[in-house]
Formats: C-alpha cells, structure tokens, sequence
C-alpha cells in the first residue's frame, strides 16, 4: 500500500511542478478581476490602426482590448471553424457583406445602442446585431515617379488596367484572404456582370506582378516603388502619402465597390458589457471622432474623416456579394491560383 | 547546442539485464514508476497524440467521410500542389547547398586559424539565431526589391522576389545550425592525421581533399539534412517573398486558416513529416558518430598549422561573403527600425518604437518563453535521467519521441494541437496554457540530449555510493545527480527560452485575443508593409533575446564551475 502510495505522490508531485510552469504563464487568480475589464477582439483592421484604436478606447472609456488581426478571408473562416465556442466577444472591423452571413448563421447578439440613432438607418441592422462605423473603397495606386519614368499613361478606368503595356507592373491582393480583393473582384462582377467580368479578371490576371495575402500590402509596395500600380484601398493610399511617398490614388471612372466596415457581438460574449459599451462609444461624437483619424469617411454625419472628398461609388450589392462569396472564391481559386 | 543530435552512445555494460529482470527493478523503485508515468503521460498526450492526429486526419480519419485515400488523391489531382511540392523542395535543396558550402569555410577558419578575428566570425555566423527568421526576408525585399537599395544605386532592373528571394532568406536564417554542425566535426576530429599527411609532404589542398573533408563528411551530411529539414518547415519566409509562389509549408499554413480546409493540410503536412522522420532515422541509425571516429587519438595535442594561402584565399573569401550578407541583413533592419522611412526620408526617429500593442506582446512572449523554458528544462533532465540510467521500460521509444517533437516541423504541431485540443475533454485552445505546452512539446528534446550527453561524463560510482550510504533513490537524484547536471538543465532553459522567443510556426495557429506574441505580431507588421514597427519590434526581441542569453551563460558559468568543483 504504503508503494503505491509513494507512486502517486511522486506522480502527482511531477505533474505539479511541471504544471506550475505551465500555469504560472497565464494571469491567474489576482489578475482575474481586471480580466472582466478584457475585451477580446477579432478584427482586420490594420495594425498600425490597432495601435492607435486600442490606445484611444482605453484612455476614453477603460476598455483593454486584446486584439488579434487576421485578413478579412482568415478571420470568417475562424470563425466559422470556432462556432459556437468564439474566441473573441466582438469583431471591430469588418467586412459588411460577412456581418449579413453572420446574421444568417445566427452568431450575433443583438443591442441597439443610443449613440446609434444619430447614424442614417442604412450603415446598421434594424436589429442593431451589426453597426457600421466607416466605409471604405477600392482604389487603384500609382507610384506616379515611376510611371513618369517608365513612361507609363495613367490608367483612369478599371479597363485600363489590361493593356499589354502595364504587364507585370500591377500587383492585387489576393481574394482568398484579402477582404480588399474580394471587394475589388466582387464589384468587377457586379459592374460588368458575370461574364465579362471574369473575362476581364482573366486578362486582368495575366497583368498582374504578384497577388499578396494582405489588402495593404500591395499599397506599401507601389509606395516604395516596387511596382507601378495597385488594385488596393483608400486608406492604404492616403496615410502613405501622408508619409511623403510618391503615391497617389486613382477611381476608376466606371466607380468603386465601397464596404461598409462593421462592429458586431458574438453571441455568447464572455464580456457583454464592455462589448456593448464598445458599440455605443464607436457611435458616439468622440468615437467616430477616432474612426476618422484613420479612415476617409466615417458614417456619422458631420463628424470629420480623413479625406473630404466625394469618391464614384457603385451601388454595390452587399447581399449578393455574401450569398456568393464561396462559389466565386471557388471559380477565382481554380482559374487563377497560381 | 550542436551535439544535440548526434546519437548518445552508450557504454555497453556488461551481462545486460533481460527486460524481465529490468522491469523487476523498476517496479521495486515506486517513486521512480509514479515519476516516470506522468512523464511517458505528459510525452503521449503532447507530443504523439496531436501529432497522430496530423496523420488520422489526413487519412480522413475523425471526418463524416470516414477512413478514405480521396484527400491524397486531391493532393496529386491538382497541379498547383505539386509545384508547391517542387518549389518547396527546390528551394530548400539550393537553400542547403548554400548554407554548406558557407558553413564549411567560416567553420574550417573558425577551427583552423588563430586571431581575435576567428571570434568575430564565429559571432557573426551565430548571429542568425537570435532573430525570428523570417525578418530576413523583410531586409532582404528593403535591399533587393525592385526598387531596393541594390537596384537603386546600381539603377538596373533587379528582382528578388520568389525562388531567389526564398533561397537566401532561409540561407541566412538558417545558416547558424549548418555552421555549428561543420564546427563540431571540424572541431575535434583527424588533427593527428592532417599532421602526419602534412609531415609526409602532402600539400595543403591534397590535406584538404584526402583527409579533412572526407573526415567530416559524414558530419556535414548530417547537418545538411536536417537544415533541409528547416528550410522545407519554414512557411513565412515563402509567404513573404516568394511572390505569391505555392510552397508546401505555406500552403499547409494557409488551407488551415483560410479556408479551414483541415483535411488537405494535413495531407501537405504529412509531406513535411516523413523528410523530417527520414533525416532523424539517418542521423540516429544509419550516421552513427561512432563509426567514423576510429581513427586518431583523443587528447593529443596537435601543433597549430595555419592554412597555407592557396586554401585560405578562397574560404576567406566565402566567409566574407557570409559575413556581408548577414551583417549587411541586421543592418538593414536596425537602419530601418530607427529612420522615419527607410529608403525616403533617413531622419533619426524612435516613433517606431511607439507601440503599445507590440511592448504588450513582448511581456506577453517573455512570460510565455520562460515559463516553456523551464517547463521544459525540468522534466527534460528528469527524463534524461531516466533513459540513461533507470530501468524504465521501452526507455528507447521514450526518448525517440522526446526527439519527435524537435523534428516534426512547428506548422504539424501547431495544426496537430488545433485538431487534438480543440474539445473537451481536453479543451486548451484560446489559453495560455496551450502556447506554453506546444513550446515545451517541441523543445525538450534539448533538454533530454543535453542531460543523457552530460550523464556519460558521470560515473555511476557516484549515485552507487550515494545508494550504498543508504540514501534513498530520490534523494540521491535530488542531492547527488540534479547538482551535477546544472550545465545541461541550462541548456535545455536557453534553447527552450530562445527558440520560444523567436519562433512562429506553431503558435501562429494556436494565438487568441491576449496571448498575441511579439514574433507573430512581427509577421502580421511585415505582411502589411509596416516595415518600420517590425523592425523596430524585431530590434527590441533580438535585445532581450541577446541579453537574456548572455546573463543565462553567466549564470552557468558560475554554476557550472561550483557544480564541477573546478
């Protein structure tokens, strides 16, 4: 007897020290009444606009948001792979056209938040399960010293973009994680319907340099002048050329797909409360406020954004662009997925 | 760290016990039987189970469609996963070459030369480590892009984007583990020989050709091996600059976040297994160190002969190409972090610096990094002593998977964890917990050798003693053996600790909202052209990872020497 009970203990004493390594890592029993103050958030914001987000709402309302960034294409398939067991309380940032597949799916909870009254009926669900708190739109890039050496025209519509001569100077993110690229792609269809749409792409595809896994990315690349042109987003332009980079951004004269960027709480929130006050301050004067020292156009009226200026928006179809995103992703995987 | 995988070999002791007589004694010992089954527990659930997972699941196993060949065949069916296939392997066979060859010639100068400058080089040749490695990827898109430095000033039409790009990333980072496998068996091995060649009127290059290299060969085809091994595991350095090029690790990484496609990863993965298991059966059975070392004498002392110049030339020339490269490399990475816009606007900046989430992420790597040092140092010298001493049974089978987890690329353990721990009953994905666990999985293997190398120092006469005194086997381990083998335990810390630092492979898969780690957040800053945060973030990891490596040896330098009594 006394043997076996020896074994255990020398068993369990192991399994102990090693334990308390283990554990000793994560914040536990002291640390657990501040955890409550934890948001946990999924988003596809940009870092360095995570950077500045994470420290505003912490100064302005106490929140602690722990982040994890993923590409727009990243983040639902986790989503989908987590359900119904989510690894965050809310998502701050991202596509609209995901937030009405979510709605389907049954993840979000609902709150209609006060500080959202002031925002026209369109940017929100009638049920308040998602907010939208900026809007952002396709651009094309251009490194404007390059073409000027290269002797390259500036392309002035999504057309333009084929011609032989621009081979190999263009580069897109790619759809498959790029929510930017599924926007680009998904309005290219909706602007030239199906058929010449992908006709289009196909040409399109043989232009293009390379296909990178994030939608800024391509931006970064015509900034330092890597490539002439880009198929990307405002923001990725705007803030670069801030910077002092040779960039600039062109719309293309046939208009832009937009999207709507939302914030939504997962059912089954860990912390409702913070995710709720969350929604509430990104409606709110001062939230929107910060929405737009990162984004061009916010959806508050009358609050300032980035870039006062009107861009060619499509009427882009957001329901349709998320009831077939999987059959496009499928056709775009097979025909140009190198 | 380098003698980490050359086999341990052991003295044959005379008249070996049966199993029976063995298991005997191992009942008799019912601490020893308590200790050892947690541990075989621990090795079982973290290291065998999420790896088996890998292989059930790309056999369709633990899926709706049951056990089915169909995910192997769409693997095969599509064109686009065999280039990935070729691409990965032709990438890291050039890789490899490269990092030989370098190796080679900084490790012959290393060994063979005097002067403060041979230090030097050895730093530089190890520097690589200290970084995550995929950084290099990054100096080398600032250096070699289309409009990098290179083809700025030397105004030409220059691309390293793709097969070349992947090829010197994974050379330079990689290249400290070729570099310290040739220093070992350079180190030590043939001198007496290379003296009485050199005695007989053998010139140098004839020295050189008939009797070093042959001599080291065996070594080298060692390392080379199992560099391949990393290159082909490394997924971020493809993803970063391979232009958007299908490679095998990358993809696997992708299908699993993506498009959750778990079933084909698994497959891509078993691909990055079976070279992995391949090398680790040449390095254990086929390449034994033994076999080649029967030659010369141990401990004579060899009179010093500097490398006549017709051999020096040109090693010293590849090793100043090795040198510019990394130098140039980690330059370009501090130049980066602290310039407002590298490449645009020099001016002197630190507002790279200015990142809350990242020195959030850093506290949260170096509490994750040393709690998986020393989770894995601990067991990992208890294991090492009961596989070279104990009569624990099937011990060889136990240490074989403490090895398991070091060789199987990080990308399989990262996708192994999701499948296995992602339910109840054991549910640990979003934790902590589960970071530090998958750490410990992979790196206590170190841990395990160090400990096994050092224990064949130790005579057994003094445990014996210790046991015929009347102490108990416990308190022999306890007071006896555990002080002798401090050296050891430190090594398994630092490599345990420094790997965690920097590596991404399999946490990537396993990071939540508040356990996002300074590595990760690196990548997520360079994927999306924020050159400046990365490098800058890179700096501060390549910082503590220096410092904490230097006051780690520190320590062990001191404790060694009152462990040792020397």
């Amino acid at each position: 007897m006394r043997a076996i009970g020896r074994t255990i203990t020398a068993g369990l004493a192991t399994l102990t020290l090693v334990a308390g390594f283990v554990i000793g890592a994560a914040p536990t029993a002291p640390v657990d009444a501040q955890a409550r103050a934890v948001l946990r958030v999924y988003t596809h914001n940009d870092e360095r606009e995570n950077e500045f987000f994470v420290k505003t709402v912490e100064e302005l309302t106490g929140i602690r948001m722990e982040i994890v960034r993923m590409s727009s294409g990243e983040l639902w398939a986790r989503v989908q792979a987590e359900k119904p067991r989510f690894g965050a309380d809310v998502v701050f940032g991202m596509l609209h056209s995901t937030a009405l597949l979510a709605v389907k799916e049954d993840f979000l909870e609902r709150y209609k938040a006060p500080s959202w009254e002031a925002i026209p009926a369109e940017f929100r669900d009638p049920e308040g399960r998602w907010h939208g708190w900026s809007y952002w739109f396709n651009v094309i890039a251009v490194n404007t010293d390059l073409m000027r050496r290269k002797n390259l025209p500036m392309p002035k519509t999504w057309q333009d973009l084929v011609k032989p001569q621009y081979r190999g100077e263009i580069v897109m993110p790619n759809p498959g994680t790029s929510g930017t690229a599924y926007l680009a792609v998904s309005s290219v269809l909706q602007i030239m319907g199906e058929t010449r749409g992908w006709q289009y792409l196909a040409a399109l595809h043989r232009n293009v340099a390379q296909y990178t896994s994030s939608g800024s990315a391509p931006a970064e690349m015509v900034a330092r002048g890597e490539y002439a042109m880009a198929v990307t987003w405002d923001q990725a332009v705007f803030v670069r050329k801030d910077r002092g980079f040779p960039i600039e951004a062109i719309i293309p004269e046939e208009g832009v797909g937009f999207d709507l960027d939302v914030v939504w709480i997962f059912k089954g929130a860990r912390n409702l409360d913070a995710a709720k006050r969350l929604v509430h301050f990104l409606g709110t004067p001062a939230g929107q406020a910060m929405a737009g020292k990162m984004r061009s156009k916010v959806t508050r009226p009358g609050v300032q954004s980035l870039v006062p200026f009107q861009p060619n928006l499509i009427k882009y179809d957001a329901v349709w662009a998320g009831d077939n995103r999987d059959r496009i992703m499928r056709t775009w995987r097979e025909r140009f997925a190198q | 760290m380098a003698d980490l995988f050359q086999a341990a070999a052991r003295p044959p002791t005379a008249p070996a016990p049966t199993w029976r007589q063995e298991l005997r004694a191992f009942l008799t010992e019912p601490p020893l039987v308590g200790v050892t089954a947690a541990l075989v527990v621990g090795v079982v659930v973290f290291i065998f189970l999420p790896i088996a997972a890998v292989l059930a699941r790309s056999l369709g196993w633990g899926t709706p469609d049951g056990l089915t060949l169909r995910h192997f065949q769409e693997f095969f069916s599509q064109s686009y996963y065999l280039r990935a296939l070729r691409n990965s392997l032709v990438t890291s066979s050039a890789a490899t070459a490269i990092i030989m060859v370098g190796g080679l010639a900084c490790a012959l100068l290393v060994t063979r030369m005097r002067g403060a400058w041979t230090g030097l080089l050895r730093l530089v040749a190890l520097l690589p480590l200290l970084a995550p490695p995929f950084i290099f990827s990054l100096a080398l898109i600032i250096l070699g892009g289309r409009r990098g430095l290179i083809a700025r000033t030397l105004d030409i039409e220059f691309s390293i984007y793709g097969w070349t790009g992947v090829i010197l990333a994974q050379a330079i980072a990689f290249f400290p583990v070729g570099y310290m496998m040739c220093e070992n068996v350079l180190s030590a091995r043939g001198r007496p020989l290379e003296d009485a060649a050199a005695d007989l009127g053998a010139g140098a290059w004839t020295v050189m050709r008939t009797i070093t290299l042959p001599l080291a060969m065996p070594g080298v085809l060692k390392g080379a091996l199992l560099v391949f091994v990393m290159c082909l595991a490394d997924f971020a350095n493809p993803m970063m600059i391979g232009r958007g090029l299908p490679f095998l690790a990358t993809e696997s990484y992708l299908l699993v976040v993506g498009q959750q496609k778990l079933e084909l990863a698994a497959v891509l993965s078993v691909f990055l297994i079976v070279p992995a298991l391949l090398v680790f059966v040449v390095h254990r059975y086929l390449l034994q160190e033994r076999a080649y070392t029967t030659i010369g004498g141990i401990g004579v002392a060899s009179e010093e002969r500097p490398l006549p110049a017709a051999v020096l030339i040109p090693l010293v020339l590849l090793a100043l190409a090795v040198v510019l490269v990394i130098v140039s490399t980690f330059g370009v990475v501090v130049a980066t972090a602290f310039t407002r816009v590298f490449g645009l606007d020099y001016t002197f900046t630190l507002e790279h610096f200015e990142s809350p989430v990242g020195w959030r992420a850093l506290a949260t790597s170096l509490r994750v990094s040393l709690a998986a040092g020393f989770a894995a140092a601990i067991p990992g010298i208890v294991l090492a002593y009961l596989v070279a001493r104990k009569p624990v049974p099937a011990r060889g089978a136990l240490e074989f998977l403490t090895l398991f987890g070091l060789m199987v690329p990080g990308t399989v353990v990262g996708i192994g964890y999701i499948l296995a721990f992602n339910h109840p009953p054991l549910l640990l994905t979003g934790t902590t917990a589960i970071l530090v666990i998958s750490l410990v999985a992979r790196y206590v293997g170190v841990a395990v050798q160090a400990g096994i190398s050092r224990l064949q120092q130790i005579d057994r006469s003094l445990e014996e003693a210790s046991l015929d005194a009347g102490a108990t086997p416990v308190t022999t381990f306890v007071r006896v053996v555990a002080p002798l083998l401090g050296s050891a335990f430190l090594v398994g810390l630092l490599y345990a600790f420094m790997s965690s630092m920097i590596t991404i492979s399999s946490l990537i898969f396993l990071i939540a909202p508040g356990t996002r780690l300074a590595a990760v957040y690196v990548l997520s800053l360079a994927e999306q052209g924020e050159y400046g945060l990365a490098a800058a973030l890179s700096v501060i990891l390549i910082a503590i990872v220096l410092a904490c490596t230097l006051i780690i040896r520190l320590v062990a330098r001191r404790f060694g020497d009152q462990a040792l009594g020397m």
